[in-house]
């Protein structure tokens, strides 16, 4: 089995403490969704961004979970 | 279309956007696939862990990985703060009992879905991960001397006829033979219990076990503490077990 932890745009400030306590423990997946209707849209990518950042800088490989809406706000042009 | 070979992945999806597609079975590396649930914030939402075992025997058909969410035990996140499992049972159950229940469904991974845990709940399913051991929790029974103490926190395993009401620990009747046990048995054995064996049980005096249901007192047995007992998943057989007893 492997491990993963999550993080998201509304607990930014929980990613990186979370990331580094998990891949301590053992953990080598990591989780953000980029499609909660509650996020604000404002500020998505560089969330978004901050997230994957810290996930990498932990060691972890991370899992998006998107749709076509948050693709867009990310930039793409699906 | 049939897609042979050498399209990159973006254009297998632009071509299955507009045609239906068929794989090359011959060549697809289904186990770079994995397949993974959801979580459900909202409470009675979840799956019920049959649910997760019947899409782990799909997902082996075409030998693609599961994945399935655990309920954080900190800071949960918002609008409800419910938690996120994939499995409504698990919703409040310590995160080592979930990873637990989720491998013995045959899940591949399982992803925290809270955005913390404490640094002690990532220790346990870290521990059962990297190396195996799953560490229980429990809290001591007044007076039992720190020597037993001691010798419940050492890695011993569930014997591989695993018995169905208890777990039995493997190697604890030599372990446990010349260590100064309790005196009198006799107490309560409800499910969790930690109970050892006195010299009335004769040659299996000194054995430990942990009940994984409510069984009558006997006074050959005396209880050492007691471990949470939520699921079953923690008896499997030859499964690798240590006692942190407070």
């Amino acid at each position: 089995m492997r491990l993963g932890a999550s993080a998201y745009q509304a607990h930014a400030p929980l990613a990186g403490p979370t990331f580094a306590a998990a891949a301590e423990a053992g953990t080598t997946l990591a989780f953000t969704s980029l499609h909660i209707p509650e996020d604000s849209p404002a500020g998505a990518r560089a969330a978004a961004a901050a997230i994957v950042t810290s996930a990498a800088s932990a060691g972890l490989s991370v899992v998006a979970d998107v749709s076509p809406n948050p693709a867009r706000l990310l930039g793409d042009s699906p | 279309m049939r897609i042979d070979f050498r399209f990159s992945v973006a254009e297998i999806h632009s071509i299955a956007s507009v045609l239906p597609i068929a794989l090359n079975a011959s060549t697809l590396r289904a186990a770079d696939l994995e397949q993974i649930h959801n979580f459900y914030p909202r409470e009675w939402t979840g799956l019920a862990l049959s649910s997760v075992v019947a899409s782990v025997s799909v997902a082996r058909q075409f030998g693609s990985r599961v994945g399935a969410f655990i309920a954080g035990d900190s800071v949960r996140r918002g609008p409800l703060g419910e938690g996120l499992p994939t499995v409504e049972q698990h919703r409040n159950m310590p995160p080592l009992f979930q990873a637990l229940a989720l491998i013995d469904a045959g899940v591949d991974d399982a992803y925290v879905g809270g955005p913390a845990l404490t640094d002690h709940s990532w220790s346990r399913p870290g521990s059962f991960v990297g190396e195996d051991l799953v560490l229980l929790d429990g809290t001591a029974a007044p007076g039992v001397h720190p020597a037993v103490i001691e010798a419940l926190a050492v890695p011993d395993r569930n014997r591989r006829d695993a018995a169905v009401a208890m777990i039995r620990l493997e190697h604890s009747r030599e372990r446990f033979a010349e260590l100064p046990l309790p005196e009198v048995g006799g107490q309560p054995r409800p499910a969790g219990a930690v109970i050892v064996q006195l010299a009335s049980a004769g040659r299996y005096c000194a054995e430990v076990g942990i009940t994984l249901r409510n069984l009558c007192s006997d006074d050959r047995m005396a209880v050492l503490g007691s471990v949470p007992m939520q699921g079953r998943a923690i008896h499997a057989s030859s499964r690798n077990l240590a006692l942190a007893m407070l």
